[in-house]
């Protein structure tokens, strides 16, 4: 379905799977000659938290952006809780977004703008400005109703944004990097929120901050230069392999790693970087394989600086992304 | 036009109207014109008042007229007539605005409709271009269609424009009432009002064009720039066309070549202004409207 002119008809404006709170169909987006978006297709379960990672540049912003019908795809569709969004407007109030760098009204106070979003949200003004205060609660800035907008720190300014996409209860909503350039007890603080408020919603974000995306996720898509690479459960995706992350407190060897690559319950050795590397392992007796591996790291006089069982997201990421540690350097 | 939606039109306008003023282009707007209207009026006003007091300072001169019986006695010689005609670009027109309706609020309401297309950018650039810069815009879009963001803001300006300009006319004849007291007040009060008409119908086209601009452009300065260089333009090119026998033709083609018809004699050629500036208005709202929906915002 080409979008030449969107606003024609109605009949586009329901669809997707029943069973999703978001289903993006075939999705090509291009600026010019180059593809940022090249056919992407999948389905956000509804009451998940689902992750968007890739590498900067894969189109997560562009993707996020024509969710939210900032920018238009050159071809296929985007149903949020079965409607087109195309016609955003009859999502009203169950559909909210943070956006990435979307700056308030510099002179206007916090107050006033949260509730004209609350009234274009369809609730009345009074109703709308207790939509408001309660949000801004929410984010624990009620002291900051009154101020200009100009008058925020950018972390203020994040929580701010953070309880626009909360007002009014939202089913579905869209973060797009919504921890970025916050300072760690302001980052851990919008985690704490979003896990807190996710309950019984649809909440989809973007990050670069993988582990952060392990912890809060249930699901997670990987995009890569336009393209779907990778979607699944976080469970799926970093259980599904048997890994164990081996970090060391020097660099390891060449010889280390062709030792433990030697071991009959090592299928693959994988480095991350120059003082780790993951172990593939056989899917057979975790105790022996472990053992077999102290052994020969004892062998080489190699103490570890930690051994994690399970795949990382990062790793994950990195191989199907092409990254350094893409299998391909595997000794 | 099944997105359109009133309720949020309403909204986006009222906030819209309440947010420019106290971001400041508003109120640059405002004070821009009012000011502009004083301006205008004390150009007319202060050199015969100086002229007068010079007259009762002389010797055994004193003077039998006041400073607004001498602006009237001027206003109703043949040259301003001619003068007016000229402008007007109507034979007949300076007869009936100099002498049938008090000759200086006609002769400083012909001077703003000249300006007033250029004050209106001030007010009608940064409908959008703004916020769509800093993608504050991008809060609103998730609730609204495009097509109610673009109205409400329209509607706004509109509003603000026509708050402006009863303000400024509300002033300019209470200034001439009491500062000169030579009119009969309901006879000044009657053509103050066609005035508004005259002043919001022709704000209406500019505000629509530049909303279109304002749209399609991401940076403020750029807006303001492109607006005031799109509103003067045409005029400059006229002007300089003045010296070609079609010039009255191809001055039709522009909201500007209209905007003396709301205060013509003729009440058909005040309809047939009015229309036209609507249809213009109508145009630039269609195109602008056109070129919003279908951008990447």
């Amino acid at each position: 379905m080409t979008n030449n002119n969107p606003y024609e008809t109605s009949e586009s404006s329901i669809g997707g799977s029943p069973d999703s709170a978001v289903s993006v169909q075939n999705i090509t987006k291009n600026y010019g000659k180059q593809t940022v978006l090249d056919n992407v297709s999948f389905e956000i379960p509804k009451n998940s938290i689902f992750g968007i990672i890739g590498p900067n540049g894969a189109g997560k912003t562009t993707l996020f952006s024509i969710a939210a019908g900032f920018l238009k795809a050159n071809s296929g569709s985007i149903h949020v809780l079965g409607i087109n969004v195309e016609h955003v407007s009859k999502l009203m109030g169950r559909f909210s977004m943070l956006p990435q760098d979307a700056e308030f009204q510099a002179g206007i106070p916090v107050l006033e703008q949260l509730t004209m979003f609350a009234e274009l949200n369809g609730m009345d003004k009074v109703e709308a400005r207790k939509a408001a205060l309660e949000a801004l609660k929410i984010v624990g800035l009620e002291e900051v109703a009154k101020k200009a907008a100009r008058t925020l720190s950018h972390g203020m300014s994040k929580r701010v944004a953070l309880c626009q996409a909360f007002i009014g209860n939202p089913e579905v909503i869209l973060l797009d990097e919504p921890t970025a350039g916050l300072d760690p007890d302001n980052a851990r603080n919008v985690r704490d929120l979003i896990r807190e408020y996710s309950k019984n919603k649809t909440v989809i974000i973007s990050s670069h901050n993988l582990k952060e995306i392990q912890n809060i996720c249930h699901n997670v898509a990987i995009l890569d230069k336009g393209k779907l690479v990778e979607n699944s459960s976080m469970d799926n995706l970093v259980a599904s392999r048997n890994v164990i992350r081996v970090e060391l407190n020097e660099d390891a060897s060449a010889e280390v790693q062709a030792a433990l690559l030697a071991l009959d319950c090592v299928i693959e050795v994988i480095s991350t970087d120059s003082q780790s590397f993951d172990l593939v392992t056989q899917n057979t007796g975790r105790k022996e394989t472990l053992k077999a591996i102290y052994g020969v790291m004892g062998e080489h006089d190699i103490y570890p600086k930690s051994i994690q069982e399970g795949e990382s997201l990062e790793s994950r990421f990195l191989q199907v992304t092409g990254g350094k540690s893409d299998g391909s350097s595997s000794s | 036009m099944k997105q359109l939606n009133f309720k949020h039109i309403r909204i986006i306008a009222k906030y819209h109207m309440r947010f420019s003023l106290r971001n400041g282009s508003g109120i640059v707007f405002l004070l821009l014109t009012l000011t502009t209207a004083l301006i205008v009026a004390s150009m007319f006003i202060a050199p015969v008042e100086s002229m007068v007091d010079g007259l009762n300072d002389m010797d055994g001169m004193e003077t039998q007229m006041t400073a607004g019986e001498m602006i009237n006695e001027i206003g109703q010689s043949e040259e301003a007539e001619s003068a007016v005609d000229w402008l007007v670009g109507a034979d007949s027109e300076g007869k009936f605005l100099l002498r049938d309706k008090p000759a200086l609020l006609s002769c400083i309401m012909l001077i703003i409709l000249m300006l007033l297309p250029y004050l209106v950018s001030f007010g009608a650039f940064n409908q959008f271009s703004g916020d769509i810069a800093n993608r504050g815009l991008r809060f609103i879009l998730l609730r609204s269609e495009r097509i109610n963001i673009y109205l409400g803001r329209f509607v706004g300006t509109v509003f603000f424009c026509l708050i402006t300009v009863v303000m400024s006319l509300v002033l300019l004849v209470l200034y001439i009432q009491f500062k000169l007291g030579v009119y009969q007040g309901i006879d000044l009060w009657v053509w103050g009002l066609q005035g508004i008409v005259a002043f919001f119908l022709l704000c209406l086209p500019f505000v629509a064009l530049c909303s279109w601009i304002s749209g399609s452009i991401d940076s403020p300065f750029g807006s303001l720039t492109l607006c005031l260089l799109t509103v003067g333009f045409p005029g400059l090119l006229l002007m300089m066309m003045n010296i070609y026998a079609k010039k009255d033709f191809f001055d039709k083609f522009w909201p500007t070549g209209w905007k003396y018809g709301i205060l013509n004699s003729n009440f058909g050629t005040v309809a047939l202004s009015a229309f036209i500036l609507l249809a213009f208005t109508a145009f630039f709202l269609f195109i602008g409207l056109r070129s919003f929906q279908k951008r990447d915002l």
